[in-house]
């Protein structure tokens, strides 16, 4: 009888593993095979013995990332302008998407969405430049064209800490929101009219709609996303935090995340075990994170958890 | 409640229309520079119009083919990657959104897992290189940035579950259909948007790639146009750190008006493909055949 | 339930990722081992023609290199049986493949390094070169000073022979001499750089929309990183009075770094510094000759003036506000090595040999083809082929500084002529640090190397252009590197400094 059952149900679910094969078998092939390349976090890479004979040296490729007083600055900067930017980016591509979506005219709504869309095109050293052109002391447009003529005097953004944390917040929606709202809007587009119509029928108010019908629909994606930001909440955008502020010193104590830390301290060494260390420590704490997330949602409702 | 809708819609757009307008006022910016001549952007900066027009930057960027030829690759790559990267997407992603599957959770996690975790440059390009031997292939362009982690999949398998509702999947059963059939004649038309959202995101990540182009391409005939941008962009920050050692004559550095065009020639064609995608993200394309 | 899916994922991955990298980096091992003691044995003159892989950098807009490499084989293959397929990455691509193309996993048999022979030797990435250069590198002996192969040297082994270049520098004024011309200024008093306050004033006067002073190349690098004395490779912990006084020094705390910022502090507050220079990444270069700037700080030797007047398009003069110094920075600068994974280091090393000696080749790896990519001119230098310019021409990487010895092949017009001779003659001339030769091995204290350049970069480059008050950030900086354990650096240094020069006797 079991082997009965079990039979069927291989037949039942052959089909479904055999679609899911191309999928495993590349990413067994792209991303689990390097990751044994993980141990070079823990050795002092050399390269005639390779990567895997090379010595072991313990945690002491860590060490840096810890010991020194530089260690809470990138931390906490890190995360404080991971959460920003996971709060303010879900708020403003859903209230984004969620407008584009109400809009009527479909020639409107095309050319919003491309004109929104632009600042994702560019790369981050372009937008450095263009931040530039905007904020430099000498030939900037702020300080040239707004400040000047309001009899205001000229500040020199790239030495000024207090304005960065804003600037850097700014840009990163800016050049993200185009992105992120396509994948709401094509859930919008999920969401079946009726709903709406009869929500109007019963005298919903537009806030009622949005909070009882278009909320809920959007919670799996929301979710999803959020709990992935987390996984990559010590990582950071290593273009908007190196190339934009123009890799100016004054400002290190705003802008410097571990990733540039990294960048900067290793330029020189050129040590493979301490970048591989500091990946690492990355990738365990966002491990840890997204764990703790998803066990989080799977109590509040277990449907919404990732696994 | 008319009057409400009125309001509205004027909110909506005074919202729409600012942010088009801080979007596109860095872009005339970079357009106008694009067209400047050298001097007159280091002498008197950035406007919104070129202080003294000049085309010299789209002269040098075009001149000898080698962007046109990189044009038909990424678009080649475009194509052909966006294709699979859908097709092998699609294939995992049904499954996984089937709740009753057993071990659906561990494969959910082997392929969440790749997300969080990459063993860095070095092991991959050792293993693509010694085992798969792509170095100065197309396949060099095509396959390491297939599916970059796990992160489309789970979009996709959460939009399944969300919408498509179980009794249309069964009672398809019921009727016999397999399961290819179901995911390829019910579960797809049904979700366009996503389809179309994902294709997107591949076709604009294959599009703007360079990174591959850098480790893998040494041949010029296989460059990618962001590859061959790119390497523009760089070429001139390391030159100038290179001017420090020996005599390296600037004259070959690509001006900052080159570096404008070479932003402009990398977004204009998509951005020009882009609307063409959007009529699948038009409210209440997907019902049709069901509903809820 | 979930740690059990954890561990044997990762147990196989981990097998499986083993067994391919184990594998492959045992092969190469063996492969080199074996393929240098089979050369060693066989090559002695049977006559069979062996290809070299070698990589170098390049400029995209050259697409000539195949011509050229094949017209460099016409020669090499006579006269040393050696062929060679060459590959060019371009500059930007070059620095992001560097790791991987010493990773052991391409076959490379002869490249270029800038400035970093000390960590690929460290890291077991580069051949020790010492026999094959006593057995195959004796007219690359006749051009290198002995004193300067000593800086190729870590540890006991040779592992990189530079090439051909400033083997010293002085810190100079770089300045528009036809603006001081125009203004009748006599500069021949400027010895030091508070010297030059006075003449940037009587630009100002005239010029007041041009800055007196810029830093050269901006944020990315810091403007006194090196002057009068030897930086020990990274600045921390120096050696002052041109690497005379033996006694580790911190730089950063010294009389004389403080002096030079109160100069600079003094130039930005009265106005003569471009107020943005401590982050434009405009190379001075590009800011003089768009007119926006009168005077710079340049690292220089006899071929500085005629590299910014043509850089700039105007008339460019210097005065050095140092005596050269040599130090073992300088000399590896650029330097050729093989890497470890090298099947062919006899061939790559007479190949080596030939590119130090051989003009035609010389001419071939600056400037191409003649007649294709340049013509000789009537009075014997090199230019442009007819019709063709700097945009046009397929061949003129503008790199000749790569090469070798690029002072055997002809001169391009307009470079500072007979250059070869004067830079030799700058060379010899140039006091020489005490610890030249000397490399410093920083396993030790790579965790307060790593702490401390960054806070280097965030203090010095704001201090070195005198953006910032010296009287709150100097004693900030000091303390941070402090904290950062800059003295343990210095007494690593020191301790090896000594044992080195002890061995030196």
């Amino acid at each position: 009888m079991k082997t009965k059952s079990n039979v069927k149900k291989i037949r039942r679910y052959l089909p479904f593993y055999l679609m899911m094969l191309p999928a495993l078998v590349y990413l067994f092939i792209n991303n689990y095979m390097p990751m044994s390349g993980l141990v070079l976090a823990f050795k002092k890479y050399n390269v005639r013995d390779g990567i895997y004979n090379s010595p072991w040296v313990g945690l002491q490729n860590f060490e840096y990332l810890f010991t020194t007083k530089d260690a809470w600055v990138i931390t906490r900067n890190t995360i404080l302008y991971n959460l920003v930017f996971i709060l303010l980016g879900t708020v403003c591509s859903i209230m984004v998407a969620v407008f584009l979506n109400d809009i009527v005219s479909k020639r409107a709504k095309k050319t919003y969405q491309t004109i929104i869309l632009l600042p994702y095109m560019i790369s981050m050293v372009v937008v450095a430049y263009l931040v530039n052109a905007f904020l430099a002391s000498d030939t900037g447009f702020v300080n040239n064209y707004i400040l000047k003529p309001l009899g205001l005097g000229s500040i020199a953004f790239y030495s000024e800490t207090k304005y960065w944390p804003f600037i850097l917040v700014f840009i990163n929606l800016w050049k993200g929101i185009g992105y992120s709202c396509i994948l709401y809007l094509a859930n919008l587009g999920g969401i079946d009219p009726g709903y709406y119509e009869a929500a109007a029928l019963d005298g919903a108010t537009r806030w009622q709609r949005f909070s009882k019908i278009t909320l809920p629909c959007l919670k799996p994606t929301i979710i999803t996303m959020t709990i992935l930001a987390i996984g990559k909440m010590f990582y950071s955008d290593f273009g908007l935090f190196y190339q934009v502020p123009m890799q100016s010193g004054a400002l290190f104590n705003v802008t410097q995340t571990i990733d540039t830390y990294v960048f900067y301290g290793l330029m020189k060494n050129g040590n493979i075990g301490m970048s591989a260390a500091a990946g690492f420590y990355q990738s365990m704490v966002g491990f840890v994170l997204v764990l703790g997330t998803n066990a989080i949602v799977r109590k509040l409702s277990k449907e919404n958890a990732m696994f | 409640m008319v009057e409400n809708r009125k309001g509205y819609n004027i909110l909506i757009h005074t919202v729409m229309v600012i942010l088009c307008v801080l979007c596109l006022a860095p872009f005339v910016l970079l357009i106008s520079a694009s067209f400047s001549s050298e001097s007159s952007l280091i002498a008197g900066g950035y406007f919104f119009w070129p202080k003294e027009f000049s085309t010299v930057a789209y002269e040098y960027l075009l001149t000898g083919g080698s962007v046109i030829r990189a044009y038909g690759v990424t678009i080649i790559l475009t194509v052909v990657g966006t294709a699979m990267n859908l097709l092998i997407t699609t294939l995992i992603a049904y499954p996984l959104s089937v709740k009753e599957m057993p071990g659906r959770n561990v494969f959910n996690f082997i392929v969440f897992f790749t997300m969080l975790f990459a063993g860095g440059l070095v092991p991959t390009y050792m293993m693509w290189t010694q085992i798969f031997h792509i170095k100065n292939t197309f396949a060099a362009l095509l396959f390491p940035s297939l599916l970059t982690n796990g992160f489309t999949i789970m979009m996709m398998r959460s939009y399944f579950q969300a919408n498509i509702p179980k009794e249309v999947l069964e009672s398809a059963r019921m009727d016999g259909a397999g399961e290819v059939y179901i995911l390829f004649k019910i579960v797809m038309p049904m979700s366009l948007p996503i389809v179309a959202t994902i294709g997107l995101m591949a076709g604009i990540g294959y599009w703007n790639d360079w990174n591959n182009n850098l480790y893998y391409i040494t041949d010029p005939n296989l460059n990618s146009i962001q590859g061959l941008l790119n390497r523009m962009l760089t070429n001139a920050q390391y030159l100038k750190q290179a001017a420090s050692i020996g005599n390296v004559g600037t004259s070959a550095v690509p001006t900052t008006a080159v570096r404008m065009a070479v932003a402009v020639l990398g977004a204009v064609p998509i951005l020009c493909i882009y609307p063409f995608f959007q009529k699948f993200f038009v409210k209440g394309m997907t019902i049709g055949a069901v509903k809820g | 339930m979930k740690k059990g899916i954890i561990s044997i994922l990762l147990s196989t991955v981990m097998a499986a990722g083993m067994l391919t990298g184990c594998g492959s980096a045992a092969g190469t091992a063996s492969d080199t081992g074996s393929a240098a003691s089979a050369s060693q044995s066989t090559l002695s003159d049977s006559g069979e023609v062996k290809t070299i892989s070698m990589y170098t950098m390049g400029i995209g807009t050259t697409t000539d290199y195949a011509a050229v490499e094949d017209a460099i084989n016409a020669i090499s293959e006579p006269a040393i049986g050696v062929k060679v397929k060459w590959t060019v990455l371009d500059i930007g691509q070059w620095f992001e493949q560097y790791n991987l193309l010493l990773s052991g996993s391409e076959s490379v048999d002869l490249m270029p390094n800038m400035g970093g022979v000390a960590t690929g030797a460290e890291q077991g990435a580069f051949m020790e070169l010492d026999d094959l250069y006593a057995k195959y590198g004796q007219d690359i002996a006749k051009y290198y000073d002995e004193s300067f192969l000593k800086a190729g040297y870590v540890g006991d082994h040779l592992y990189g022979i530079s090439s051909q270049k400033d083997f010293a520098a002085t810190k100079n004024i770089t300045y528009r001499s036809d603006i001081v011309k125009e203004l009748g200024i006599d500069v021949s008093n400027v010895k030091t750089l508070a010297d030059w306050e006075p003449i940037m004033a009587a630009v100002k006067e005239k010029y007041p929309e041009m800055a007196g002073f810029v830093s050269n190349s901006g944020s990315s690098l810091n403007q006194f990183d090196t002057f009068d004395w030897d930086t020990l490779g990274d600045g921390l912990g120096v050696l002052m009075n041109y690497g005379n006084d033996t006694t580790v020094t911190n730089l950063y705390e010294s009389d004389e770094y403080a002096n030079i910022l109160h100069t600079m502090r003094e130039w930005f507050e009265k106005g003569y510094t471009a107020q943005d220079t401590a982050t434009s990444t405009e190379a001075a270069g590009d800011l003089i000759g768009a007119g926006k700037a009168f005077s710079t700080i340049t690292t220089g030797n006899p071929g500085t003036e005629a590299e910014y007047t043509v850089n700039t398009g105007y008339p460019m003069a210097t005065i050095p506000l140092t005596d050269a110094i040599s130090t073992t920075g300088n000399i590896t600068a650029l330097m050729w090595s093989i890497p470890a994974s090298s099947a062919e280091p006899e061939a790559a090393m007479k190949f080596l040999n030939l590119m130090y000696s051989n003009s035609k080749i010389m001419d071939l790896l600056n400037y191409g083809i003649e007649g294709t990519n340049y013509k000789v001119t009537d009075s014997g230098t090199y230019d442009y082929a007819d019709g063709q310019d700097a945009s046009s021409c397929t061949y003129h990487p503008q790199m000749t500084w790569i090469w070798p010895n690029s002072y055997i092949g002809g001169e391009w017009e307009g470079s500072e002529p007979d250059l070869g001779t004067k830079m030799s003659d700058f060379n010899k001339n140039a006091t020489k640090s005490k610890a030249l030769g000397f490399t410093f091995d920083k396993t030790n204290v790579v965790n307060e190397t790593t702490a401390c350049s960054n806070v280097v970069k965030q203090y010095a480059y704001g201090l070195e252009v005198g953006a910032v008050d010296i009287d709150t950030v100097l004693p900030e900086f000091q303390q941070a590197l402090k904290d950062a354990g800059i003295d343990k650096i210095i007494a690593e240094k020191q301790t090896q400094l000594d044992a080195w020069l002890a061995a030196q006797k």
